[in-house]
């Protein structure tokens, strides 16, 4: 996983073995990797849920409705929420990669992102708390933390207009690659993430970052939205599998 | 923690009549539940629960510059966190203070030099050596997370799988070099040692106990954590709670919790020697 | 190996430590969901023309849509999605039992885990010295020396307010603070909307059964006299064989809890006697095999 230098004698340099990566193992550059979803991971919370894409983990719990406590002035009609995002200390990012992912940018999107799903008109004068952590980073995990907050709500029962899942895509070397690797992000010219609602089609987030032309964008756009509808398919089997569970059917 | 006067005096004199909420004794464990090799990309991985306490231990085993006052020495650090998962008081400042506690206690067992020979880390002598990033994850808290950690962690760092590393001698005025091999089927367990465990023993009323719950740690007015090892020796102690104690009959408790210390390591060893088959979040 | 081997060991001194298991499958009451039809949020529900949208759902271009993974309930012309597992929503009559989080002015929040707090008024709490006095500033005051933060009470839920907020009041004087006992929290969905919430179960322990999860159990009657509201006074100390079955009762519904099975006096008996029968101890109960076998015992009795 990348290389560390010393400063003293001739041995310099002591290098980890590089792991293969898919895409060398012929990941098709409009192929996702393979997913694996779960809900119900932890009990205690609201709802909660895991989202692994080969080696991108990350879980989501949700608390809420909780009810708004301590003085608050104004009347809130709808619910706030409240996203937190937390890494673990060894998920694979170096300290400058983390100085790039600014979390509170990203729990900003993430928060965004669920405003458009949740109904929050139904739940006045409450807080709902979404909790993500990211166990290992390999790319991908805003869209993975926004897919796996769906999934986490859904598991909360929190109603939910439609489900919504998440995808993103990197320009890098010229080369449009869906869902990208930490090593495909790290080289990557441009990005693009999109949140797409599964019901009605419509997309409700988009996240770009780096450069990238007026007609690549359209077509990195289209890329992603072709991913999300994929990953939108899983999300509802892992729903209903669990409510089949739950009825012992 | 939210509890009442009410309930706290109920827990005390149940703890005094030696017959506490769930029909445990003063020095009843609950039952631990271990289990490693949780997620084959770190070097070592384990999950210990106990009664609804749940932590997660991942070690993540890296080559870095020898440390130590001769050079001679590996790193083991500790970074904890409750995941907000756990339904405690979602105060930021809370939160932080535990995670802390969780931190500072664990460095402390393991920086004492009986706890872990360092030196076995050491690859080259002043130049490079293991170093051990040990994450603790509180995926929930039902009473007594600090015992419970510490069995994860000494189960996570005893499965701990390195790739195998050969020191090539550098021939003459040549500095020695270290070759790692990539091959997955070749890694070796790091650690053959003795980690040792955290025992807490609370004191509610005028009684000590083993394994507190949630709510008996919310009316405990002493806590001592016990440091031990396999040979039942005390590697450390440490205090929290605010109440003040008396140290006459606690040397016999002290005791109890060193004994208790054993026996679990002891189990945690028949565990891991079984290679019973990994559950994990699949399950 | 051991050095401290002159030590006397408390027999009492036990673990046992094993690896994990896979657990069965969490079995749920699902004598009444078979053959009914199952939703995720998103989805379209098949509706007749007429219809009235229930809860969980909501009428986009005409069509019918899910909010919420459930069951869909046709009553008449009503169609709505019912969840699992919902969070606590009350009903006014419902007895809750909550904890103090805040006293101010003229009245006591609770927090009794539903999405909001809910709010008992010193005007519609009972009082010592007589039900029916006008409140004096005094009783302001003196709010704390009744009920103070973090303290338990049992309370029926008066009103809903529009805003989702919940008004509390203690009709009698069987509600009010609760002491010298023990709280046993489960999920609000199990426990069933019954006519008794105050009840003596067989085995001589008082249960209050809060339609929020919360559940009380004790060995004195929850009732106070008019001359007791204030705190100082002695209420009995719980015995020692009252705690045990007291004891046995939480574990017997911490049990049904993890099982998600229905929670009522009938079901926590037959799991509290079956562990008698079995010889078991009270903490033997909770290890999860025990918990198990205990409930597949339970069930070839054929209450289930």
């Amino acid at each position: 996983m990348g290389l560390r230098e010393f400063d003293y004698g001739p041995l310099v340099s002591v290098e980890r073995g590089t792991e293969v990566t898919t895409r060398e193992r012929k990941r098709q550059w409009n192929e996702l990797r393979p997913l694996f979803m779960r809900t119900r991971m932890v009990s205690h919370a609201a709802g909660s849920s895991y989202l692994e894409a080969e080696n991108s983990k990350v879980i989501c719990s949700v608390n809420g409705p909780l009810a708004n406590t301590g003085g608050r002035t104004e009347a809130i009609e709808r619910a706030k929420i409240s996203c937190y995002i937390s890494r673990t200390k060894f998920c694979g990012l170096e300290d400058d990669e983390l100085e790039k992912r600014a979390t509170t940018e990203y729990e900003g999107i993430v928060c965004r992102a669920l405003e458009s799903i949740v109904r929050v008109e139904q739940y006045p004068k409450s807080t709902i708390e979404v909790h993500v952590l990211v166990i290992e980073d390999d790319g991908s995990t805003l869209s993975a933390a926004i897919t796996c907050a769906c999934l986490a709500l859904a598991d909360a029962k929190i109603e939910l207009r439609e489900l919504m899942a998440c995808c993103s895509v990197v320009n890098a070397n010229g080369q449009l690659l869906l869902d990208p690797t930490l090593d495909e992000e790290k080289e990557a010219s441009g990005s693009v993430l999109v949140s797409y609602l599964a019901t009605s089609g419509k997309v409700s987030t988009v996240f770009q970052t780096g450069q990238l032309a007026y007609d690549e964008m359209a077509q990195a756009v289209e890329l992603t939205i072709s991913g999300a509808r994929e990953i939108a398919v899983l999300v509802r089997n892992c729903l209903r599998q669990r409510e089949s569970k739950d009825r012992g059917l | 923690m939210h509890i009442s006067s009410t309930e706290v005096d109920y827990i005390a004199l149940g703890a005094s009549s030696d017959f506490r909420a769930d029909g445990r004794h003063a020095f009843e464990f609950r039952d631990v539940i271990v289990e490693s090799h949780l997620v084959p990309s770190v070097s070592g991985s384990s999950r210990a629960q106990v009664g609804g306490t749940d932590v997660l231990v991942y070690v993540k085993a890296e080559l870095g510059p020898a440390q130590g006052k001769n050079g001679t020495e590996g790193v083991i650090t500790f970074t904890a966190h409750y995941s907000s998962v756990t339904g405690l008081d979602n105060e930021v400042r809370t939160s932080n203070m535990l995670n802390a506690e969780l931190e500072e206690s664990l460095n402390r067992l393991f920086s004492e030099k009986q706890a872990a020979n360092l030196e076995r880390l050491c690859l080259l002598e002043g130049r490079v050596a293991w170093t051990l990033l040990v994450d603790v994850t509180v995926l929930k808290a039902d009473g007594n997370v600090l015992d419970v950690a510490s069995f994860a962690v000494r189960n996570a760092l005893l499965s701990t799988l390195v790739p195998h590393v050969e020191v090539i001698r550098g021939e003459e005025g040549e500095a020695d070099e270290i070759e790692v091999d990539d091959e997955p089927a070749s890694r070796r367990l790091l650690l053959e040692g003795d980690p040792p465990v955290f025992i807490s023993v609370c004191l509610l009323g005028s009684k000590w106990m083993l394994d507190a719950s949630q709510d008996e740690e919310a009316s405990m007015t002493s806590k001592l954590s016990v440091g031990v090892n396999s040979s039942g020796k005390v590697c450390g102690i440490v205090k929290a709670g605010e109440g003040a104690l008396e140290w006459d009959g606690l040397g016999d408790t002290l005791k109890t919790a060193a004994n208790m210390g054993v026996k679990i390591i002891e189990g945690l060893r028949k565990v891991q020697a079984s290679r019973a088959e990994t559950v994990g979040f699949f399950a | 190996m051991n050095e401290m081997v002159d030590v006397e060991v408390d027999d009492h001194c036990t673990v046992v430590v094993r690896a994990a298991t896979r657990s069965r499958t969490e079995d749920v009451d699902r004598s009444s969901e078979l053959g009914q039809m199952c939703v995720v949020a998103g989805d379209q529900i098949h509706v007749e023309p007429g219809f009235v949208r229930g809860r969980g759902t909501l009428t986009e271009s005409g069509l019918l849509i899910a909010t919420v993974g459930g069951v869909v309930d046709r009553v008449n012309k009503l169609v709505s999605v019912r969840p699992l597992v919902s969070r606590y929503t009350p009903e006014i009559g419902d007895v809750v039992i909550g904890r103090v989080v805040e006293v101010s002015q003229n009245r006591w929040k609770l927090d009794v885990d539903a999405r909001q707090e809910a709010v008992l008024m010193l005007s519609a709490m009972n009082l010592p010295g007589g039900a029916q006095r006008r409140r004096t500033y005094e009783d302001e005051l003196n709010m704390r020396s009744l009920i103070k933060e973090e303290d338990l009470i049992s309370a029926e839920v008066q009103e809903l307010k529009q805003d989702g907020g919940i008004a509390l009041h203690t009709r009698s004087m069987k509600y009010g603070r609760l002491s010298e006992g023990q709280l046993v929290r489960v999920k609000s969905a199990l426990i069933k909307r019954q006519k008794k919430r105050f009840q003596m179960l067989p085995c001589e322990i008082h249960a209050i059964f809060g339609n929020n999860g919360y559940i009380w159990l004790s060995e004195e009657e929850p009732r106070k006299e008019l001359e007791e509201q204030g705190r100082n006074t002695e209420t009995p100390k719980t015995s020692l064989d009252g705690r045990r079955r007291i004891s046995r009762l939480r574990n017997s519904i911490l049990i049904l809890n993890e099982m998600s099975m229905t929670i009522h006096a009938q079901t926590i008996m037959d799991v509290y006697i079956t562990s008698e029968q079995a010889g078991l101890r009270e903490f033997e109960m909770l290890r999860q095999n025990v918990r198990e076998q205990l409930i597949e015992r339970v069930r070839n009795r054929g209450n289930f």
